[in-house]
């Protein structure tokens, strides 16, 4: 190949366009950042920093409009907020320094900008942190991202399926293993699912493997059809897939015992050729596997020092029974729901803490290093801190965080965390709050921690047997015919909740919780609030917020621009349209319900905007209706003669 | 020069490259260049060779090979056509690469723009300035003062 030698900045002086196209591929203001950073000309060509760091389209909220068109697994009329996470591992630029050392850390983007800091496999919250992390000290590489939803419940996954950039759907894996979308939504039985090779593929708890055909939401292909365990007891685990996308593997990791002592793993790498799960003696010692609440994945060994490979490391309820309980969990792991546990593979060994075999890696995971919290500015507790995290096993997460949050507030903290004073107060309000919510599922992990917890998992085994063998009927079926039927989904829906009504507290417990969130209406406004945050609350801007209109309800709609919206909502919509014509143009997302969504948010912001016209607004109320703005232009609204004019 | 199909339907092109290589390609083929599209439509006489003056010989045979792929239609299945999009751009080396994207841009042949940009874009991804820059082989043209502004904006902002 003879092409002549090109100048030796010529990559510099590519043309501005083309400068201009390949900054608009990378997905994350960390790599915009980067690139702008090589040259001026780079610098000048490409795209202006995004606001969202993580991902250029979430986080994302999705009105609710009535409890008719509410997916299955958001049992709340807040918005669905989808938003992203990712685990990083930070290290020095410069390793010299001995203070300062490698960490893993979760970041989670709930208001776009703004990074909330979580244990990388727990996802337990951080509560002592600087306001800002200059990231030029220090070598970031990603190790994961995954999704989740904010106010949402048992969820296990949530993978992102756009197929434009403009539309933002996602798959979401929830409650016994049902896998839906935002718009359409199925009842099957799986364990896992996951993006591989450009495909999504999903195992049953049999250990079958899927092809999924995401557009019609069916099953496209079998890809193992032999089973590799019976996978019928409420006391099995959720299997979890991992795929290794430096190698493009695909891995099932088992974890075989739901007694306390003897844990085992296995670990089963799929075999394309011959069509099935290879059982692995070793998947090596240069990889390490981690399981987390909302992410797995593997890692290079040498980034882990002391770590000697081949192994799995977990959280507790990273496999979660079917029963949704979890007591051998909570007696391996001594309730410290930071700790992390390990198991070597192929040693026959049984599960360790990882704070005993490798004290120096489970450093690397928590708590925070010291050079990390020192910086912290006193630790202001959140006010938002209702959410209960979804992409993750259920309320009991949010149940380990409230009581890891008491335990720390009574205790201190290894590293320092938490020994402001201040911080205490402002996190009993918090705490009590949390308790409210979340009373009913304290009182049954109280439950759990008590002596006879034993004989209680066995009766409830026995009620579970009887619903779940039920379960696997439909399970085994993974027919077309169940796929196909699409219209299914709602009164199937109601009679699966029903059905697991009888079977666990769980859902007595979110039933409560939702009550409690429509009795008391001040949770609503929380959504998007950012109390501490004063920023650009521009005068300009002065919308109320949505907070009253939360509570306009009427269940009779109209057609308007093809989508069908609340009638008490159609005169603004029609005077809108009279002004400033069709809202609607080719940018906008083509769903329905979303267009109708997005209308009405729309038509609920003008009208609280005339309602308190004159009236002050407060910085969260601003940064309410910022967010507002900022998710119709997202979705392809034409909102620029709302914003005003410069 | 370049293979030819047999098809009757389908004229000939001939395109010049700026060294003056000459290829003859089907007008299905060199259409999907907007360029040459447009040029075609301003010509007078289709037989005498259409320049494609930025371009070497070199490239352009790579830019053909593209198109031709790309030309004949329900041989591939998309997943097929994407594998082998992705195998041509991992066959090239950075400076192919760079006259393929130069070349891509100024023939405006959209696929091959794309799939040449996100090629570059992924090795961009996860690489440090200083990294970027070695790969490249670009010169940081920043000034000392510059270089310290810029390494402190846009820090990660936590929020509780």
């Amino acid at each position: 190949m003879s092409s002549s030698r090109p100048r030796h900045d010529s990559w510099s002086n590519l043309p501005g366009p083309i400068i201009h196209k390949i900054s608009k591929l990378l997905k994350t203001q960390d790599q915009t950042l980067r690139f702008k950073r090589v040259c001026r000309k780079w610098r000048k060509c490409s795209l202006p920093l995004p606001v969202n760091i993580l991902s250029p389209n979430l986080p994302l909220s999705i009105p609710i409009s009535s409890s008719s068109d509410t997916p299955p697994f958001h049992l709340s009329n807040r918005p669905l907020v989808p938003q992203v996470s990712s685990v990083y591992l930070i290290t020095p630029s410069q390793p010299s320094s001995a203070s300062i050392k490698s960490w893993m850390i979760k970041v989670q983007e709930s208001n776009p900008g703004k990074l909330r800091l979580r244990h990388p496999l727990t996802a337990k919250r951080v509560t002592k942190f600087p306001s800002t992390l200059n990231l030029n000290r220090f070598r970031v590489s990603e190790l994961a991202q995954g999704y989740n939803f904010k106010y949402s419940d048992c969820v296990h996954k949530v993978l992102l399926c756009s197929t434009s950039p403009s539309f933002v759907e996602f798959l979401v894996l929830y409650h016994k293993g049902n896998l839906g979308k935002l718009t359409s939504w199925h009842i099957i039985y799986l364990d896992d699912v996951v993006e591989f090779k450009k495909m999504y593929c999903a195992i049953d708890r049999k250990g079958r493997l899927y092809r999924l055909d995401t557009e019609a939401m069916t099953v496209a292909g079998v890809l193992v059809t032999e089973p590799i365990c019976w996978g019928g007891r409420p006391t099995d685990r959720r299997k979890r897939l991992v795929v290794d996308f430096t190698s493009g593997e695909l891995y099932l990791v088992l974890r075989d015992q739901w007694r306390a002592k003897n844990s085992r793993f296995t670990v089963y790498k799929f075999n394309e050729q011959c069509k099935r799960w290879d059982v692995l003696e070793s998947f090596g010692n240069e990889r390490v596997i981690f399981v987390g609440i909302d992410h797995s994945f593997f890692a290079k060994t040498e980034d882990f020092p002391g770590c000697k490979g081949n192994c799995i490391v977990f959280a507790a309820n990273c496999f979660t029974q079917y029963s949704g309980r979890d007591n051998p969990d909570g007696r391996l792991f001594g309730y410290e729901d930071d700790e992390v546990g390990v198991y070597r593979l192929g040693r026959g060994d049984n599960f360790r803490l990882l704070s005993s075999l490798y004290p120096e890696f489970s450093k690397m995971i928590w708590p925070p290093p010291t050079w990390f919290a020192c910086q912290g500015q006193g630790s202001k507790c959140s006010d938002d801190d209702i959410e209960s995290e979804s992409g993750s096993t259920s309320q009991e997460n949010t149940d380990e965080e409230t009581s890891s949050s008491i335990k720390s507030l009574s205790d201190g903290h290894a590293e320092g965390m938490l020994t402001d004073s201040s911080g205490e107060s402002s996190s009993d309000d918090e705490k009590d709050e949390e308790m409210q919510l979340d009373s009913p599922s304290q009182s049954s992990k109280a439950d759990d921690n008590s002596g006879t917890a034993e004989s209680e998992e066995e009766d409830e085994e026995e009620i579970q047997r009887s619903s779940s063998s039920e379960q696997c009927d439909v399970q085994t079926n993974l027919s077309d015919e169940a796929m196909k039927n699409d219209l299914l989904y709602v009164p199937l829906l109601t009679s699966e909740y029903e059905l697991n009504n009888t079977g666990t507290s769980k859902m007595n417990n979110l039933k409560n919780a939702e009550d409690l969130d429509s009795s008391t209406p001040n949770f609503q406004g929380q959504d998007f609030s950012t109390e501490k945050v004063s920023n650009n609350a521009n005068s300009t801007h002065s919308t109320p917020t949505l907070v009253p209109l939360a509570c306009i309800n009427c269940s009779s709609t109209v057609k308007f621009e093809g989508v069908d919206i609340k009638v008490e909502l159609l005169p603004t919509l029609e005077s809108i349209w009279v002004k400033h014509g069709s809202l609607f143009s080719e940018a906008t997302v083509s769903n329905k319900r979303i267009r109708a969504c997005a209308l009405e948010l729309l038509a609920k912001l003008i009208i609280s905007l005339k309602i308190t016209k004159g009236r002050s607004l407060t910085d969260s109320q601003a940064d309410d209706i910022k967010s507002a703005m900022f998710d119709l232009q997202r979705v392809g609204l034409k909102v620029d003669w709302l914003t005003p004019s410069r | 020069m370049a293979s030819t199909s047999t098809s009757t339907l389908s004229r000939k092109l001939i395109l010049k490259s700026s060294d003056g290589e000459k290829f003859e390609v089907d007008e299905n083929v060199a259409m999907q260049s907007q360029t040459i599209k447009h040029m075609i439509e301003d010509l007078d006489d289709i037989n005498s060779p259409i320049p494609v003056s930025i371009v070497t010989g070199t490239i352009l045979s790579k830019v053909i090979e593209y198109c031709k792929k790309h030309a004949t239609e329900d041989s591939d299945s998309d997943e097929q056509l994407k594998q082998w999009d992705k195998e041509y751009a991992n066959n090239m080396d950075l400076n192919t690469l760079y006259y393929l994207l130069l070349a891509a841009n100024y023939m405006e042949i959209k696929g091959l723009l794309e799939l040449i940009t996100q090629c570059v874009a992924d090795m961009i991804k996860g690489k440090s300035p200083e990294e970027i820059r070695a790969h490249f082989n670009i010169k940081n043209d920043f000034t000392p003062q510059e270089e310290a502004n810029i390494r402190n904006e846009n820090p990660w902002a936590f929020e509780n």
